[in-house]
């Protein structure tokens, strides 16, 4: 999965919320509490979704099975690659439906 | 006469017990759990009727808290539990195999309850915590495909909405930070500056849920045809419409809306119109590689993309009413524009609805969603040609079909700007456009596989679309004949459902 780029995205919106934030302190007294609390809120959002990104690739990694790494990599790649690292399963429904990845039941349309 | 709150609050109660249920029995008798859903939500469907109809034969109107059932809300609230009612039907054997059902059902109620009670509530807070139940169970459940590209569909409609969440929660901060009150009309009490703020960030928030032009193409067309079926059905048919009838209410209540706003509304309108159509006859011709904003690394000729970006544009006929009106809120005016605005919601949903549980089946028989892999549909589902093009000229806005009433109001209307007028007549053509070849595509190519036969495909699946159909025939009938004749009984009914919007104090 590309999923690094809403990573990057959450932490330079943090990053730029922080930066407004403290640059909202200048507004007159009726908007500076409004914004602030609207900076506050992006950067919370922000910080829950890097956290959860980095938890769940943590507690959830791609089972890599032994015998693999024991032949040197030479049969199918052992390390997880860059799309396995930053999936998970689907947590709640386990696995994939390999069956209609292709957006077609692969047990009629035979490759 | 039954009391206000028992009208508002038995749905409620009845629909969360069915969730709870099926959360428990989903699993062990299915049969039993379906049964539960199915007849509180009748029963759900048949009490928000019988208010509605009160609403509109005797001027009544039931509140309860900060929750009101009048002629506009209770129109809705009857569109969306018997769109929800009839997607719970279809997913009986749609999703028959899914081996978590004991989540899905009590998702999906919970789904339906959130965007029924958006439409009733008047309380912004109400609104926005409803919303995020429906954010929260709609992403989840647009993860049922069990594809990798349907999870990071889901990640990109979770991302959009919770960005869309923090808008309207900063409009939400200031209002109560300068009236003290989170109600729908207290934004008039606002000082104009401030007023001017507050909507433009509930516009930018509401514009994202409702999948407006930019925001929309993000995460509309991925999230939504990535989803199941009767979850596709749900978002593009309930959940935008819900969050447009928001727009809609809030601007209809105000007194004075600055001519800034109204700018926005129409050109985000006119854009959705156009750039919703043409990609929904992009998809439908080359695909995917063309149309972009896929989420998959596969290119596809998706049959449900289609519909997506057709959504897009469906939601932009009804900006463009919203500000129409706003820019000479008359009495006549409300009953032109808000009038067409929520019967364009009505022909849209049961349409789009009607569209998506025919292609449901066409996926089981041809086993694709790939148009490049479709075809010969026909051959086993022959009653599905008729009911697609009764939705397709629906869509179209074709004389003699429900969405007639907005062609008239639109596009012949002389008082209406003239690119508006074209921009309208463009649409409708190429909305009719992009149906029929994805229906060639579907029904009538040669079969690429095997086809399954129609008693392979589960008898839940085979109702709620031709009964979408009949209905749409009904209205149609209905609404062209009250137009031409002039039917007291009609304007009465667009009155008292335009005032409903606007009165929600």
């Amino acid at each position: 999965m590309r999923g690094r780029e809403y990573l990057w995205l959450a932490i330079v919106l943090m990053a730029a919320s922080m930066l407004g934030g403290t640059f909202s302190m200048v507004l007159p007294d009726e908007l500076r509490l409004p914004f602030m609390w609207f900076f506050i809120e992006v950067t919370t959002a922000c910080l829950i979704f890097t956290m959860l990104y980095v938890s769940l690739i943590s507690m959830m990694p791609k089972e890599v099975r032994l015998k693999d790494i024991f032949i040197g990599g030479a049969s199918r790649p052992p390390y997880i690659s860059r799309e396995e690292l930053y999936s998970t399963k689907i947590p709640y429904l386990g696995s994939f439906d390999e069956r209609w990845e292709l957006y077609r039941d692969r047990a009629v349309f035979k490759e | 006469m039954i009391n206000g709150s028992v009208l508002i609050f038995t749905p409620l109660v009845l629909i969360s017990g069915s969730a709870l249920v099926s959360l428990i029995l989903a699993n062990r008798a299915r049969k039993l759990a379906n049964m539960i859903s199915a007849s509180t939500l009748t029963l759900s469907l048949g009490l928000l009727l019988y208010a509605f109809l009160k609403c509109l034969l005797y001027g009544a109107h039931f509140k309860a808290y900060y929750y009101v059932i009048n002629a506009a809300t209770g129109l809705m609230s009857v569109l969306l539990i018997l769109l929800g009612l009839l997607a719970t039907v279809y997913s009986f054997g749609y999703m028959e195999h899914e081996l978590r059902y004991d989540l899905y059902s009590p998702l999906l109620l919970s789904f339906i309850v959130s965007m029924v009670y958006i439409v009733l509530a008047t309380d912004m807070s109400l609104i926005y915590l409803t919303f995020e139940l429906g954010t929260a169970t709609g992403g989840v459940l647009i993860t049922f495909s069990r594809r990798r590209s349907s999870l990071r569909a889901a990640t990109r409609f979770l991302a959009l909405n919770i960005l869309a969440a923090l808008l309207i929660l900063t409009g939400m901060i200031i209002q109560y930070y300068h009236v003290r009150s989170l109600k729908v009309i207290a934004i008039n009490m606002l000082p104009e500056n401030v007023r001017l703020l507050t909507l433009l960030f509930y516009t930018l928030g509401f514009s994202i849920k409702a999948g407006l032009v930019p925001f929309g193409l993000l995460w509309l067309p991925p999230a939504h045809s990535e989803a199941p079926i009767p979850i596709h059905t749900l978002l593009s048919a309930a959940l935008v419409q819900s969050a447009a009838f928001v727009l809609l209410r809030i601007y209809s209540t105000l007194i004075k809306v600055n001519m800034l706003l109204i700018g926005i509304l129409i050109t985000l309108g006119v854009l959705s119109l156009l750039i919703g159509v043409f990609e929904a006859l992009i998809e439908a011709i080359w695909g995917s590689k063309y149309s972009k904003f896929h989420v998959s690394l596969v290119n596809i000729c998706g049959i449900k993309r289609v519909w997506a970006f057709s959504t897009i544009s469906e939601v932009g006929y009804i900006m463009i009413f919203l500000a129409l009106y706003l820019s000479e809120p008359s009495h006549e005016n409300a009953i032109v524009f808000l009038g067409g605005a929520l019967v364009h919601m009505i022909n849209h949903g049961l349409a789009k609805a009607q569209l998506l549980f025919d292609t449901g089946i066409a996926i089981k028989i041809s086993h694709a969603e790939d148009m490049n892999y479709m075809g010969g549909v026909s051959k086993i589902y022959p009653l599905g040609n008729v009911t697609f093009l009764i939705s397709c000229l629906s869509l179209g806005l074709v004389p003699g079909f429900a969405g007639y009433g907005t062609l008239r109001e639109l596009c012949l209307n002389p008082d209406v700007p003239i690119y508006v007028r074209i921009a309208v007549a463009i649409t409708a053509t190429t909305t009719i456009a992009s149906i029929l070849i994805s229906w060639y595509r579907t029904f009538l190519t040669k079969p690429k596989s095997k086809l399954a036969d129609l008693s392979d495909i589960s008898k839940a699946m085979l109702v709620p679309g031709p009964l979408l159909a009949l209905l749409l025939m009904v209205i149609g009938v209905l609404c062209n004949y009250g137009l031409i004749d002039k039917s007291k009984f009609l304007e009465r009914l667009i009155y008292d459902v335009t005032e409903g919007i606007k009165v929600c104090k």
